[in-house]
């Protein structure tokens, strides 16, 4: 009781300045909280979607990456306009997921038509059109067993929340570096190859058939066009265009 | 023997009923001044403080480990979504829960690679075309990096991780691989099959599948 005083007077003020640091984000939605919200409104739309298609698949990549993270707290704000930026010496975390993605490239022939198809007027040479090769993600997956993190005695170990987040910034990080791979090239190459037996079968001299595709170089600009849009979507979360015949 | 000490005293003076009162009365009045003048002060941009920790990834290179040439002709594409959970009973405290949402589409159609020789035969304005049975031609079709992590309390192993993966695909597996599926799949296919031989010219169009 000798310095029961003492006691009470540091907690009044350690409530008070709790209340004083906290009071910048008192009405803002927090990242944690919005990704609650997302939780709760997968959950609502937790259904099974069968779709009717008509794709052939003639690409298949293997991706490995290992997606890595160093958890640094830091203060900062400003202070009478005076800005400060910190890191708190509050412990260190790193965590090291492998993942491996798979991606398939499609031409997609639900909408391919007599419109697609030229015979020469002497009737020897096929030209056939084909749209454009799409990507999308077939399948991805952790490596739990590989998975290493590290945390020290301060800090927690990361939540599984935290590290499907890490994920889904690594799956979006391969997405962004399809139109580096040359998925699309491999992609027509193989169309052609598959198809053009299939020509000879139907009577045509595989020498004279041409098949075309719509363009030669794409860039990151051309994701959403080259890559899935639904999938797109899904893993970047941008607006996307419906790919159109040039 | 008389203690003159200023700390000592005041310690004294502050055991005493009315003083207690009278400072944990002074020390709420200021500490509702303090946190007022914080809120007035954030609110006019002369102090802001937050402890944040940055969420992105850092950036590592992508390996690519294989590029295969395939042909694999799908007509139904079934997209599901699992919520798997798990429960560990513990004796004393709490038990351990975690709760995962699994996304996944699984690619129903042919293996153009499993079709035999002379498969597609052509005779004037008919055709024929004898295929494989629809299968399931993705075998890994769950996309883990969607993974939605609903619930965790208590701590979790990779082992129980992979358990939840394995659960999921086998329940998605048993929804989505039904004969109704194969069913839609295949008259899909002998639709667009037929679509397909059509615009090249041929007006007679037979697709049987393989036993």
């Amino acid at each position: 009781m000798r310095y029961g005083a003492t006691i009470i007077a540091a907690a009044a003020l350690a409530v008070a300045l709790t209340a004083c640091l906290h009071t910048a984000d008192d009405h803002a939605p927090t990242a944690d909280t919005l990704a609650d919200m997302a939780a709760a409104t997968d959950t609502a739309a937790m259904v099974m979607r069968v779709r009717q298609t008509s794709r052939l698949y003639t690409a298949e990549y293997h991706v490995h990456k290992v997606v890595t993270h160093r958890d640094v707290r830091r203060l900062r704000g400003h202070i009478l306009g005076r800005r400060f930026d910190t890191p708190l010496s509050l412990g260190d975390r790193k965590v090291a997921i492998p993942i491996d993605v798979w991606l398939q490239a499609y031409i997609d022939f639900s909408a391919f038509s007599a419109n697609d198809i030229e015979l020469s007027a002497d009737g020897t040479t096929l030209h056939v059109w084909l749209p454009d090769p799409k990507v999308v993600v077939v399948s991805s997956k952790v490596d739990h067993a590989g998975t290493r993190q590290y945390a020290d005695l301060l800090r927690t170990s990361y939540t599984d929340e935290e590290m499907a987040a890490f994920t889904r910034q690594g799956l979006q990080a391969v997405v962004r570096a399809i139109p580096q791979m040359g998925i699309i090239e491999t992609a027509r190459e193989s169309a052609a190859a598959t198809l053009l037996p299939l020509f000879a079968s139907l009577g045509y001299d595989e020498e004279r058939v041409v098949v075309t595709f719509r363009q030669d170089h794409y860039t990151e600009r051309d994701l959403p066009r080259l890559y899935d849009s639904e999938a797109t979507r899904r893993h970047l979360g941008a607006a996307t265009t419906q790919p159109s015949r040039q | 023997m008389t203690d003159k000490h200023p700390a000592s005293w005041l310690s004294r003076q502050l055991m005493q009923p009315l003083w207690l009162i009278i400072a944990v009365a002074a020390l709420i009045v200021a500490a509702a001044i303090v946190t007022h003048d914080c809120r007035r002060d954030a609110a006019a941009g002369l102090l802001d403080m937050e402890l944040t920790a940055d969420t992105t990834i850092d950036i590592t290179p992508q390996q690519v480990r294989s590029i295969e040439r395939i042909g694999k002709w799908e007509f139904l594409s079934i997209a599901d979504e699992e919520l798997i959970d798990t429960t560990r009973n513990r004796i004393i405290g709490p038990d351990d829960h975690l709760a995962r949402i699994y996304h996944g589409t699984l690619r129903l159609g042919i293996d153009l690679a499993r079709c035999r020789t002379g498969w597609l035969l052509a005779h004037g304005d008919s055709v024929s075309l004898t295929v494989p049975h629809i299968q399931l031609l993705n075998t890994r079709f769950i996309d883990e990096a969607r993974t939605v992590a609903f619930y965790e309390s208590g701590t979790w192993t990779p082992a129980d991780k992979e358990a939840m993966y394995q659960r999921a695909a086998a329940r998605m597996r048993a929804r989505a691989l039904t004969p109704d599926n194969r069913r839609l799949a295949q008259d899909n296919a002998r639709r667009q099959l037929t679509a397909l031989m059509r615009s090249f010219g041929f007006n007679v169009v037979e697709v049987r599948f393989d036993d």
